[in-house]
């Protein structure tokens, strides 16, 4: 086991308002990790700033030790919580485009996942549904052998069935070397999954620990803990 | 890695200009067409009417063509690195030097193109083609002449013609990467981006305005002394070439400056500074 993320003393304000406050975090390689959270919690802003997308304000985030930058895009890959495909290519065209973009890309399995999930590879991005596209999305992503997967709510606009398949794909498809962090509200659903949880509220971490521990030591499910932390 | 974004980036313009220059040459051979068919005296006086109207398409085309490229140069930078598409463009193992490059290079090959396009149309709609030959053998003419100027002027051509290619190139390359820094400084701001990007666009305008009045002012003042007038006069008329090389020279200058300055200032802001909602 090696560390694959670490966020230092990291803060994020947009202009007067704290998105993420004093969060320190150690991921290491082999876990599939899920960042819960209420609406508006700083989920997506902590997976961005892992991302580059943002600057963090304070503090740090590295990624197998170094700054967000061409080295940890090689070995991350990020499932943002929109489309960011453009609507012109087909499936095939971003297929191709993800293959010339990431050294990690294997055309053949996701071509396999359409198969499956019966997409036409020909088909325009234009005329999908919101949920096709996700599914796309997802499978570009998990086509990848990345060391760190970041997911920003995989499973929101999906329908149950595919929502199985996507889980399933999610633990099955990735190196025993590498981590998963989804990021979700839909907390009993991805239950079964994850190996740890993080709760966000507020921009800062009120708790991270192993599902495991909890359900033996507290007898409880993430779920009801989820419920009892987070209760309005 | 410059060359797959350029790849992608030539494939995401070329796929609606082409079409459109297809559409301007098209137009243009129509134009002549009806031209040369009016000309004939054999059809109705009122023939003229559908005449107008290809050739008014025709000009209306080559206006959409050099819109169209200012349109995806801006969009380009702005939808597919601020917008949504930013959220893979920044993600791909790429430095935002190689995302403004890829995107500069061909917003600029798309504007020669286009130049390039519509002289090609011009001279499908309108050049008189039995005068062809008489124009090549004014070429022929112009190269024999050229060939009997001294060796020293010669030089000065040249010069002349290379920093005139570098106005070209660094005044197309300024202009754009002008639009990319008023851009890049918009999306700092939380909300508004776009309306910030407008307004650091003129607010950019205002300053080079105002910096390109205030350098009159003391090159107005020292003009009226003599000492310089004279040194300006002898200046000229021992170098006839030199006000020549002064305009393209200085001004391709002044451009390459300018094109470093929003380099720049859009490397470092997409570099420290994105801030991508």
């Amino acid at each position: 086991m090696s560390t694959l993320l670490e966020c230092k003393n990291l803060n994020k304000n947009f202009g007067a308002k704290a998105a993420l406050s004093d969060v320190n975090l150690t991921i290491q390689s082999g876990r599939i990790i899920g960042l819960l959270g209420p609406n508006g919690s700083g989920k997506s802003t902590l997976i961005k700033l892992v991302n580059g997308l943002l600057v963090p304000t304070s503090g740090s985030v590295l990624v197998e030790g170094s700054a967000p930058g061409v080295l940890t895009k090689k070995v991350v890959s990020y499932l943002p919580d929109r489309t960011y495909l453009n609507d012109w290519m087909k499936v095939r065209d971003l297929i191709g485009f993800f293959k010339d973009f990431y050294a990690d890309f294997d055309p053949n399995k996701a071509y396999d996942m359409l198969r499956r999930l019966s997409i036409n590879p020909n088909d325009n991005l234009k005329s999908m549904s919101k949920g096709t596209k996700e599914k796309v999305q997802l499978i570009l992503v998990m086509s990848r052998s990345a060391r760190l997967y970041l997911l920003d709510e995989p499973i929101g606009g999906v329908d149950p069935a595919a929502r199985d398949y996507i889980l399933n794909t999610i633990i099955t498809n990735y190196n025993p070397e590498a981590s998963v962090i989804l990021s979700t509200h839909l907390i009993a659903d991805v239950e079964q999954v994850l190996d740890d949880f993080i709760f966000l509220n507020g921009g800062r971490v009120v708790m991270s620990a192993a599902v495991d521990d909890v359900r033996e030591n507290q007898g409880k499910s993430i779920d009801a803990l989820f419920r009892e932390v987070f209760k309005c | 890695m410059l060359g797959k974004l350029l790849k992608y980036e030539i494939k995401s313009t070329g796929r609606i200009l082409l079409p459109m220059y297809g559409a301007t040459l098209l137009l243009a051979l129509l134009t002549r067409l009806f031209l040369y068919v009016g000309s004939k005296n054999i059809l109705p006086k009122l023939f003229f009417l559908p005449t107008a109207g290809v050739t008014l398409f025709y000009g209306l085309a080559m206006f959409a063509l050099f819109v169209m490229v200012l349109v995806l140069i801006v969009q380009r930078f702005y939808k597919n690195l601020m917008g949504d598409e930013g959220y893979l463009m920044f993600t791909l193992p790429a430095t935002p030097t190689h995302h403004i490059f890829a995107k500069l290079i061909t917003g600029m090959m798309w504007t020669l193109a286009s130049v390039l396009v519509v002289v090609l149309s011009l001279m499908a709609a309108f050049l008189d083609l039995p005068s062809v030959p008489s124009i090549f053998g004014g070429f022929t003419e112009l190269l024999q002449d050229l060939g009997k100027v001294p060796a020293e002027y010669m030089a000065h051509g040249w010069l002349l013609l290379f920093e005139w290619i570098g106005l070209v190139l660094f005044g197309t390359a300024a202009n754009i990467l002008m639009i990319y820094a008023s851009i890049a400084i918009g999306q700092l701001f939380n909300k508004h981006k776009l309306l910030a990007s407008f307004g650091a666009y003129f607010g950019i305008s205002a300053v080079f305005q105002l910096l390109n009045t205030l350098a009159l002012i003391p090159l107005g003042m020292a003009i009226n002394t003599t000492h310089i007038t004279t040194w300006l006069d002898t200046f000229f008329e021992t170098n006839p070439l030199g006000i020549l090389h002064l305009m393209f020279g200085g001004c391709a200058g002044v451009c390459l400056v300018l094109c470093v300055l929003f380099f720049f200032t859009t490397d470092i802001l997409l570099r420290k500074r994105l801030n991508l909602d």
